[in-house]
């Protein structure tokens, strides 16, 4: 999935300062780089949007598959 | 890489400081990154234009910095609609009558140079505007940073009550207490406008510390027309009370009078001076300046009058109009 690096970072960062995520930087290829991975918090939250995203995605399935009944 | 550096150091701009080197240390490196990618699959080094390329494809400094910074507003979505309202009486329904009904005939009347007092009057107006502009902003910023409890802990049993719906297009005949009131307002103005006249001070002048107000002889011959049109509101609400049905018979009387009035009001108008004031104790400047106020005061009086008893014939008027005349409609089950 693309997504532009205008938006990504700034998110990341959001992310961040809401305690969802934990950044450090490390050397790779002798280069620093940022990396960002869940805290404790942000694993929970995670699952909790999982949840309410199955659950809006199955309805919204039998909303058009409903529909395709209807129309076909 | 000197571009990359100045990018850099634009965007370093307009970011917090706290988090200006660890923003700019992420951002110079994915540039970086991407500046490499672009040339391993070009197989040489960018030049300038490729690494401006590159830059202006991540967007503009500003732009790209005011993505970091915290998302507020001055003023939100809840309070805008009212600051929205709030502006829009002050700056087009106060500001705008203010500055033409009295203050811009008081600066053009009382000056020497009326078409300088005219621009004076303009500026000031937009100086106001400005101002007010100003002020109302810096309130509503205030109430949306620091929220009053009202805003936040509301009851809605405390929400008015819906008001009854009127009939659509159909005039309500006068209440009964608006009747009365007409009634009383009639037999006061028609006493005091006697007793202006004829039986104390102000036909002598109002005296005070060697100050002396008096009317000009042209209101003696104003005295009967007016009296009449005081009087005027005696039988109108007494019909209006007893008769609240006559509608269209009230609105008729009541333009007529309007009508009247008008005539009266711009015959004063054409004339003048309205007042006189003399002071013993005053230099003669200073005589013909307060003369010269008391008359200015005097004609955005008359103005001003003349302007309410147009809005008040022209609501007749509109009350004439949706008033159907008795018969007019045909039934149809009538017609075979």
């Amino acid at each position: 999935m693309e997504i532009d690096e205008n938006t990504l970072y700034p998110l990341l960062r959001r992310l961040e300062s809401q305690g969802l995520l934990i950044s450090e930087w490390r050397e790779e290829d002798k280069r620093n780089k940022r990396f960002y991975r869940l805290s404790g918090e942000g694993d929970r939250i995670l699952h909790q949007l999982l949840e309410e995203w199955r659950s809006i995605n199955s309805s919204l399935t039998r909303i058009v598959e409903g529909e395709a009944v209807v129309s076909g | 890489m000197e571009l990359l550096n100045r990018y850099l150091h634009a965007v370093r701009f307009w970011l917090p400081k706290a988090q200006q080197e660890d923003i700019i240390a992420e951002l110079g490196e994915d540039l970086r990154s991407q500046i490499e990618d672009r040339e391993t699959q070009l197989g040489h080094p960018l030049d300038d234009d490729g690494i401006a390329a590159v830059l202006k494809q991540r967007g503009n400094p500003m732009v790209v910095a005011s993505r970091y910074l915290p998302r507020h507003s001055l003023i939100g979505p809840a309070l805008f609609p009212v600051y929205q309202f709030i502006l829009r009486l002050v700056i087009l329904w106060i500001l705008p009558p203010v500055f033409i009904l009295v203050v811009g005939p008081a600066a053009i009347l009382s000056s020497r140079h009326p078409s300088l007092a005219l621009i004076e009057t303009l500026w000031t107006m937009l100086m106001a505007a400005v101002f007010a502009f100003g002020v109302i902003t810096l309130i509503f910023a205030a109430l949306e940073r620091y929220p009053h409890e009202s805003t936040l802990r509301w009851d809605p049993r405390r929400l008015p009550r819906v008001p009854p719906a009127k009939p659509a297009n159909r005039p309500q005949p006068v209440p009964g207490y608006m009747a009365i009131v007409e009634v009383l307002a009639g037999i006061g103005a028609s006493l005091v406008w006697i007793e202006v006249m004829y039986w104390t001070r102000i036909a002598q002048g109002f005296d005070f510390d060697g100050v002396s107000i008096t009317l000009t002889p042209i209101w003696r011959g104003f005295f009967w027309p007016i009296l009449l049109v005081a009087l005027s509101g005696v039988p109108i609400g007494l019909m209006g009370w007893l008769r609240p049905w006559w509608m269209r018979a009230r609105s008729l009387a009541r333009l007529a009078v309007d009508g009247v009035s008008l005539i009266l009001t711009g015959a004063l108008v054409n004339m003048g001076p309205w007042v006189r004031v003399t002071a013993a104790n005053l230099p003669a400047t200073g005589v013909a300046d307060a003369n010269r106020w008391a008359n200015v005061g005097m004609s955005i009086g008359l103005g001003v009058a003349s302007i309410i008893i147009l809005v008040d014939a022209v609501q007749e008027v509109r009350r004439l109009v949706r008033q159907k005349p008795a018969g007019s409609s045909i039934p149809i089950a009538v017609r075979r």
